[in-house]
């Protein structure tokens, strides 16, 4: 059995008397502290009633327990229910997926996912799935999704599940049960041929139309077909372009004052909202995550004064301009590979509001076409 | 016989003794309070009256059989007992 111990306070004018009376009465004093005219006294709970009655010139008062007992009166039903209720709340959020975020370029698998996901209960506000659930789902949608996914990975972040996707790409028409030659997708000049089945039928330099057959798939032997594949390989040739950039005159310098302000912003999945209004007219932004809280993200807001002021190009810087958006514009339609190997100014013409200009590229493009064939299998003896 | 003596102590704590810090001083198995105030306080032990002087002392832990003040000690003395 724990000992009860409390504190008890009482007005005294000599309290060296009161510890004497105190003793003489056997009552133990464990603490003794002095504020002002009272007197606080650590005892026994049991020797309480016996030193109110005993000691009648002195009055003293009950001020609270000391210890455990300090700590059973603390924990009250009602704050042991607030801390039980507040536990329950903190597992359950910690159980609650609150958003589903699929990554990938192509919007079409992205949906495909998401709604795929859905059906096996994985989506916004719902209870998180254990480890095995994910690994069956995850093999579920594989198995099924076998000619379009290549690799799924579901990753738990907090109250949020990330979804990382491989593609499978499959090009059909490689497959080994088909034949097919490779043709020309544009006319140009060949300048390179790399191939890996089938029989080369041109030579770089070589001159092409479009549709022209640049690699057969039927292997031949003094002019005599002797088996049939799919041919396959990459075909790069010159092919040329003419573009035309208009470009306006006037543009719009922007320049940096040394004004900044600070503001917040707040990102949710659709939109984004400004906690304060801006207070410059002309400003840049600059953001710097703060923190996540469930699906929103606040952001350090970081607004530069920007002076705007209008500019003209002349002939020169217009044309310098024109020719990086040309590049631009070119180096977009690019693929892994694909070079721009010259540019040439055809005409240039400074209007009133605009600058025209004409160019003509030569660029080194892959120009590998599959084109499928059927082979007519003669029968014996005919 | 000294054995015996030793545990017997050991166990029933028959021996005073008197603990000097600093600023406190604890005093076991005395066996009375004579006087005590701010400045003075003496106790009576088994053979002789402990005198504790000094300044601005306080109980901080008073039982049957210990003591422990608190102050600063200025001269602790012996009365032997007639």
């Amino acid at each position: 059995m724990i000992e009860r111990f409390c504190i008890v306070k009482a007005k005294v004018r000599n309290k060296d008397k009161l510890l004497v009376k105190l003793y003489k009465n056997n009552i133990s004093v464990y603490d003794c502290q002095e504020q002002g005219d009272y007197l606080f006294l650590k005892i026994k709970y049991r020797d309480l009633k016996n030193l109110q009655k005993k000691i009648v010139t002195t009055k003293f008062r009950y001020v609270k327990d000391e210890g455990v007992y300090h700590l059973k009166n603390l924990i009250t039903p009602l704050k042991v229910m607030i801390i039980v209720l507040f536990l329950v709340l903190v597992n359950f959020f910690s159980q609650v997926i609150i958003e589903v975020d699929v990554i990938h370029s192509n919007k079409d698998i992205r949906e495909l996912i998401k709604n795929t996901l859905e059906e096996y209960g994985v989506k916004s506000f719902s209870i998180r799935k254990d480890f095995t659930e994910l690994e069956q789902i995850k093999k579920e949608i594989l198995n099924n999704y076998k000619d379009k996914l290549e690799w799924l990975e579901i990753e738990r972040q907090g109250m949020k599940y990330i979804i990382r996707i491989e593609e499978r790409i499959i090009n059909n028409l490689t497959n080994d049960s088909k034949y097919c030659h490779i043709v020309a997708s544009k006319s140009g000049i060949i300048s390179s041929i790399q191939s890996t089945k089938g029989e080369i039928i041109v030579q770089n330099g070589d001159y092409v139309n479009e549709n022209d057959r640049l690699i057969s798939g039927e292997i031949k032997y003094n002019e005599e077909i002797k088996d049939n594949v799919c041919a396959q390989g990459n075909v790069y040739a010159e092919v040329w372009y003419t573009t035309n950039v208009h470009l306006p005159k006037k543009y719009q310098s922007h320049k940096r004052t040394r004004k900044k302000r600070y503001n917040l912003l707040l990102k949710t999945d659709k939109k984004k909202y400004k906690i304060f209004k801006s207070r410059l007219k002309n400003y840049e932004t600059e953001e710097k995550k703060l923190f996540t809280i469930f699906n929103f993200t606040f952001y350090l807001l970081k607004e530069y004064e920007i002076n705007i002021q209008e500019k003209e190009y002349n002939i020169d810087d217009g044309l310098k301009k024109a020719l990086e958006l040309a590049d631009e514009k070119m180096n977009i339609k690019l693929k892994n590979n694909e070079s721009i190997k010259s540019r040439n100014v055809l005409k240039k013409s400074l209007n009133d509001s605009t600058i025209e200009i004409e160019l003509f590229y030569v660029v080194i493009e892959n120009i590998t076409k599959y084109e499928e064939y059927d082979v007519i299998m003669e029968e014996e003896g005919s | 016989m000294h054995l015996y003596k030793t545990m017997r102590n050991f166990l029933l704590d028959f021996d005073y003794y008197i603990d000097i810090y600093e600023n406190k001083i604890h005093v076991f198995n005395y066996i009375d309070i004579l006087k005590l105030n701010d400045e003075e306080i003496k106790l009576s032990m088994p053979n002789f009256i402990l005198d504790i002087k000094g300044k601005n002392f306080s109980v901080k832990r008073l039982e049957k059989r210990e003591i422990l003040l608190e102050g600063a000690l200025e001269q602790v003395g012996f009365i032997k007992n007639d």
